[in-house]
């Protein structure tokens, strides 16, 4: 009777149809998968972290990496002027050896165990790639802290100042690993929205971290090492903004764009795009342009590491709901989606 | 072939198909909640027995009725999967500390004991 | 039928006597560390009896799964899970209007029936995510979970591209199948093969399963089922995307995703070095960048 096969149809529930009312990512495309699924049941596993708790050892230990990097910058730059920054990114910096490492172990699901993590260096993990950038990062900016403070109470001991100055460059290095390692963490895995796009996201992490640490550093900044920050700020979210527009056309393109149709993906839009890049682009540009207004740079900032904070979250929530939709997956599982050059890294 | 009523009722309460399981926010609420819990379905007991099979971290306890029951260890467990197969090569008597698991048939074991033969 | 002539040496099973070697009578292999064993499951045979989930929960001491009732066909399990490792999958195939086509195709009434488990892939990403090292590749070419190293941290849980390997809330541990580890080293075949009534699921040394397979498959095809291939053999669907090939293969007679299988899963890691490429890249630009504003005049 109809002209297609009984072994194109699928069984009997087709797929549930996505939360927003929107259906079509673009015109004259189908958001869902025309395919069958199994009883629209998921394909993959969404994985199994606390969005809120890694969601925010991302943002922070981001934060943190970004603040130890541009305090180095500032150091090496503006020397003396810039003491009150170096410090405030130093004391930023020890948030990832604390809070973050604190996050990271209360999510493993046999904390007693989380040092298992320190018996392997992987370079397939970016896990087992990030638990040794922490521990660096750690390492090296408790040395730095320890020591500038040591060398306040004891001014007569000039290796203590030498020794501060001299971990500042590795934790910068380690702090740039921290603020972009983590969407690698994200990219390699099989959760649809997290595979598709994984040099853009690499991108827009790395640059959000560095909007933020900037933001963080400027906040409450009185002298022109402010504006020097302000318009980092300003630069990187730029660049987030660029690295955003490329991930969502790869988004669509690879057929993984339903994701963001839900809750999440509005948040993706409305927290982390609106709030916390183009209110801060436009709060920054006014006040440089004013010579700089504390007040909105101060904004700016609030809204900046809003925002950064609900994007990571926001794409670990939606990448969930991409892992745990079957059309979603299956799109995305397409053979036209297979990468055109082999890779060169892991031949076997 | 038409699908079943969701009215169907289920043996946990209403649902047809299992939810997700609970994310991590949810389990930590699960632990304090069991610590809490001094009486019903998930309250902490005990159970005496001789512990006869033993896969990874789970084992068998056959009581002293002749029953037997499988027992997963917690993950905050006071006990390491690798020290049950000694247990089991000597079919050891121990006293488990344990607390039922929702749609699940086994027990969750927190903590283990040598227990002494029962008076005859 | 003929008796093995090592079986009549065994005139009757005692519980604390193995036959030695026994998969050479199961199974006709005789299992030696080095070499690679895997499972050849042909859907074509299935009877969707479950032997196989039974007998993997029975030998691994699992426990059984409170799900009630899905309404999916006869398959109440679900999904692979950490309790469950072996599914059988049931696609009921019915025509437009839920009228059944009076033709069709020979050796698949519309039934389908597979049973699903963990794929054992030759570059399994589940591996290749784990950060303590507790996932591993045994001497026999198969992929375990160590029990007393893994934190649960869950990254192999998303990494999977089959959904395989699952997190228990319980004991905070991830699991999936061993492949009977422990029974191979016992020189026995894995329980759901042992128990398997119709051979469906076939256990042996993977080049050895691979030549069958393909054997069988040409077979069907002269047999009139044209649409029976492979998934997981080398080249077929289910080992692109540099996976390698499936130590676990299967015969499917419909696309993978009527299975609940993806067509083109690829290896995660291999977007391991881009990421990390791009992000540094930018991340070095922007210190530049600052650096050259912070040397700037105001």
């Amino acid at each position: 009777m109809s002209e297609r096969l009984a072994t194109e149809l699928g069984p009997q529930d087709p797929p549930a149809p996505p939360r927003s009312a929107s259906q079509a990512s673009a015109p004259g495309q189908s958001a869902q998968w025309d395919g069958p699924t199994y009883y629209g049941r998921p394909q993959l596993k969404a994985a199994p972290f606390n969005n809120w708790v890694v969601g925010g050892y991302i943002f922070l230990g981001g934060l943190a990496g970004a603040a130890a990097l541009l305090g180095a910058v500032a150091d090496r730059t503006r020397g003396p002027e810039a003491a009150p920054t170096v410090r405030r990114g130093r004391a930023l910096s020890m948030l990832a050896p604390t809070l973050g490492a604190g996050l990271l172990i209360y999510d493993l699901h046999t904390p007693q165990r989380f040092y298992n993590m320190l018996r392997v260096a992987k370079p397939t993990s970016p896990m087992s790639i990030g638990t040794w950038i922490l521990m660096s990062f750690s390492a090296f900016s408790m040395l730095g802290t320890a020591a500038s403070a040591a060398s306040r109470w004891l001014p007569r001991l000039p290796f203590l100042r030498r020794t501060a100055r001299a971990a500042q460059i590795p934790a910068a290095v380690t702090g740039a690993g921290m603020t972009t390692y983590t969407a690698a963490l994200l990219s390699a895995t099989s959760t649809p929205l997290w595979a598709a796009a994984p040099q853009s996201m690499a991108v827009r992490f790395g640059s959000s971290s560095l909007a933020a640490g900037a933001a963080a550093l400027s906040m409450g900044d009185t002298g022109r090492v402010g504006r020097a920050l302000d318009k980092v700020a300003l630069l990187a979210l730029a660049a987030d903004l660029a690295a955003t527009c490329v991930s969502h056309n790869t988004y669509r393109k690879t057929g993984v764009a339903p994701a963001l149709e839900g809750e999440w993906g509005k948040l993706e839009k409305l927290g982390a795009t609106g709030l916390g890049t183009l209110l801060p682009m436009g709060l920054y540009t006014a006040s440089l342009a004013r010579g700089r207004s504390p007040a909105l740079s101060t904004l700016a900032g609030l809204a900046t590491l809003a925002g950064s904070a609900m994007l990571r979250v926001s794409i670990m929530a939606a990448g969930d709901e991409s892992a745990n939709r079957p059309d979603v997956s299956f799109r995305f599982t397409r053979p036209q989606n297979l990468p055109k050059r082999r890779s060169r890294w892991f031949r076997r | 072939m038409a699908t079943l009523p969701a009215l169907l009722p289920h043996p946990a309460g209403g649902r047809l198909v299992p939810e997700r399981r609970p994310h991590a926010t949810s389990r930590a609420a699960q632990v304090s909640f069991l610590r809490m819990q001094l009486s019903g379905p998930l309250a902490m007991k005990t159970m005496e027995g001789v512990v006869t099979i033993v896969q990874e971290g789970r084992f068998q306890l056959t009581d002293d009725g002749g029953v037997s029951h499988l027992f997963l260890l917690s993950h905050d467990a006071a006990l390491e999967p690798e020290q049950l197969p000694p247990l089991q090569h000597r079919q050891a008597r121990v006293r488990v500390h344990y607390t039922a698991a929702r749609n699940l048939i086994a027990l969750v074991a927190h903590s283990l004991e040598r227990a002494d033969m029962p008076a005859a | 039928m003929d008796m093995h002539p090592r079986a009549s040496e065994e005139p009757q099973s005692r519980l604390d006597k193995v036959i030695p070697n026994e998969a050479e009578l199961t199974a006709g292999v005789r299992i030696e560390p080095g070499k690679s064993y895997g499972f050849f499951t042909d859907t074509t045979l299935c009877i969707g009896c479950k032997a196989c989930e039974v007998a993997c929960k029975e030998w691994n001491n699992l426990p059984a799964d409170n799900v009630g009732i899905t309404g999916h066909s006869y398959d109440n399990t679900g999904a692979l899970s950490a309790n469950s490792w072996r599914h059988v999958n049931f696609i009921e195939q019915a025509g437009a209007c839920g009228v059944r086509e009076n033709a069709q195709s020979p050796f698949q009434s519309g039934w389908l029936m597979m049973s699903d488990v963990c794929k054992h892939c030759h570059n399994a990403p589940c591996l290749e995510a784990c950060p303590t090292g507790a996932l591993f590749r045994t001497e026999f070419d198969t992929v375990v979970v160590q029990q007393d190293i893994c934190n649960g941290c869950g990254y192999c849980v998303p990494a999977c591209p089959f959904g395989v390997v699952d997190l228990s809330e319980l004991d905070g541990k991830a699991h999936k199948c061993t492949l009977c580890y422990d029974r191979l080293k016992g020189g026995l075949e894995p329980a759901c093969a042992k128990s398997c009534p119709t051979d469906s699921i076939q256990f042996g040394e993977l080049e050895e399963l691979q030549e069958r397979a393909e054997k069988r498959v040409a077979q069907l095809h002269e047999l009139g089922a044209g649409n029976a291939y492979l998934y997981g053999a080398p080249g077929s669907p289910g080992a692109t995307g540099d996976l390698g090939h499936l130590n676990a293969f299967f015969l499917l007679t419909e696309r993978p995703e009527t299975y609940n299988l993806p067509t083109a899963p690829t290896r995660a890691a291999n977007r391991v070095p881009s990421s990390l490429g791009a992000g540094l890249t930018a991340v070095a630009g922007l210190a530049l960048a600052a650096f050259a504003i912070f040397s700037g005049r105001d």
